[in-house]
């Protein structure tokens, strides 16, 4: 344990709270202990009595904006079974915003303030690399029209990161193949793709970016498929939570992102494992 | 490989079969219960003798395509959206080749069932030593090759431990010290035996190691084994 990660965390936590207290955004609580998890293929949600921990306080910030808050963050604890290594604790904090009115690249720009603002170092030099041109840079094909679920996630860990790592600094992946999309809705000019966004610093992922799907159709049919995915790994279905679908009617267009706290520190203090930022670990 | 989603498949053709054949055909329905039989416990014994990738970790042994292999590096890597990911360094132990393999989460892996056994050294017979098991008698013969280094510490009557997977010998432990004479060295400067200045030496097999100069030809030393290095004096020549 060191004591210079625990004081680097406060100071982390002061300083995002007053960049988002300056831009006037309102801190939210959102429930941790839910009774229907968010669905998605590979987040496995730890169970606690007859709830779950939440994996992300996703749907809940989505029913505030479908009430009209614009501008909302949230900073707590989120919950993933089964993730641990290096870059993985099962419990770690996580950093949520959503902008009303505003979509994934709008969140780009803030998240750009938010970095420099709390690293207190400037980086000029932001790569915007779209997942079509990586794929086909590093891995020698596109994903985009022609996905495989596996052959993407094995090459993105095994070639395009390492690339990635080696181009060094903050590198953002853009505009993920629709059948990664997860929650964020389809580019107006191309349907196979989705206003999604990773950022990479020196090729670890810090946060995920969408802008948010508003579509309750397209987004029940997405949870079902989810289900039925799930089911076929031999992993638990969840229900599919009705309310959250309902509010999507409701919230207007909007941005959101979930960046890794842990990790953030991580990368300012220079450290390469969560070990010694996690002093209870 | 049966996954779990096939064998509930095959239960139920199971059934049905049971159910149509066990009135009408007395031959049929006996041959078949035993037919389901043997493949529960194939399926049983597929489970018990594979890992789940997530039971992966540094140091696990594990086979493939029939070869003993050793995970040497380990890393659980997650992308975005992405499913679990176990990123494996892996060492053949029988090839000693390095490879990297990646495995997913529904993956299986076969486990690796080594198993280690008592012998006592008999004879070599040209290229290849042979020892013989404690209990059984049985003949283990080991290539020269195999043995590397080791071969020169062996001597008469030593007890070993041999690494088995599948019947096929795959290492040899032998006692950390072992006795050798030293067959030719210079003559060395007499009564200095607190210094740590060395000379070349030989054994009669001819394995070249470092002595203090206080050794003579003649003298009997112990050898660490596991260095093959010098320990210490047992007596003089």
């Amino acid at each position: 344990m060191t004591a210079d990660s625990i004081k680097l965390r406060d100071v982390l936590m002061r300083d995002i709270r007053t960049f988002f207290y300056e831009r006037g955004y309102t801190e939210v609580e959102t429930p941790i202990r839910l009774k229907i998890p968010c669905m998605e293929l590979h987040i496995d949600a730890e169970p606690s009595g007859d709830h779950f921990l939440r994996t992300s306080p996703e749907m809940f910030h989505k029913r505030l904006l479908a009430v009209g808050h614009e501008k909302i963050f949230e900073i707590g604890k989120c919950f993933r079974s089964g993730e641990f290594g290096p870059l993985h604790h099962p419990e770690y904090t996580m950093l949520e915003w959503y902008q009303a009115n505003a979509d994934y690249m709008d969140i780009l720009e803030e998240t750009k303030a938010l970095i420099s603002n709390v690293w207190k170092e400037s980086f000029r030099d932001w790569k915007i690399l779209p997942v079509s041109q990586v794929f086909r840079e590093f891995a020698g094909w596109d994903p985009v029209g022609n996905f495989d679920e596996d052959r993407f996630d094995i090459d993105l860990v095994e070639k395009v990161e390492p690339a990635i790592r080696k181009i060094g600094g903050p590198v953002v992946l853009k505009d993920y193949p629709v059948e990664a999309a997860a929650l964020s809705r389809r580019k107006k000019d191309n349907s196979q793709l989705a206003e999604r966004w990773e950022l990479y610093f020196d090729g670890v992922e810090i946060a995920n970016a969408y802008s948010e799907l508003t579509d309750p159709v397209e987004q029940r049919t997405r949870f079902e498929e989810c289900a039925a995915q799930r089911i076929a790994l031999g992993k638990q279905a969840y229900e599919i939570d009705d309310t959250f679908v309902q509010a999507l009617e409701n919230m207007p267009p909007s941005g959101g992102v979930a960046l890794g706290v842990d990790r953030l520190l991580m990368l300012i203090s220079g450290q390469s494992s969560l070990d010694p930022l996690l002093p209870f670990r | 490989m049966v996954c779990d989603a096939n064998f509930h498949i095959f239960q139920r053709v199971f059934q049905c079969i049971a159910h149509e054949t066990e009135n009408t055909n007395l031959a049929g329905y006996t041959s078949f219960c035993i037919m389901r039989g043997l493949f529960e416990i194939y399926v049983t014994n597929g489970n018990i003798n594979m890992y789940s990738a997530s039971d992966l970790k540094k140091g696990l042994k594990i086979e493939i395509d029939g070869d003993p292999c050793m995970i040497t590096n380990f890393e659980f890597s997650k992308p975005g959206k992405g499913q679990a990911l176990y990123r494996c360094k892996i060492k053949n132990l029988i090839t000693g080749n390095q490879f990297d393999k990646t495995y997913r989460s529904v993956e299986k892996v076969n486990r690796c069932a080594l198993i280690s056994r008592d012998f006592t050294f008999s004879y070599i017979d040209v290229d290849n030593y042979v020892f013989s098991d404690n209990e059984t008698y049985e003949e283990a013969i080991l290539n020269q090759e195999l043995l590397g280094d080791l071969k020169n510490f062996i001597v008469d009557d030593m007890q070993v431990e041999i690494l088995f997977h599948n019947d096929r010998a795959l290492d040899i432990t032998l006692p950390n010290f072992v006795e050798m004479v030293i067959a030719e060295t210079e003559p060395g400067a007499r009564g200095d035996t607190t210094t740590n200045v060395m000379k070349p030496a030989k054994l009669d097999n001819g394995y070249e190691i470092n002595v203090p100069i206080f050794i003579n030809e003649g003298d009997t030393i112990r050898i660490d084994t596991r260095t093959g290095t010098y320990a210490d004096r047992v007596s003089k020549g």
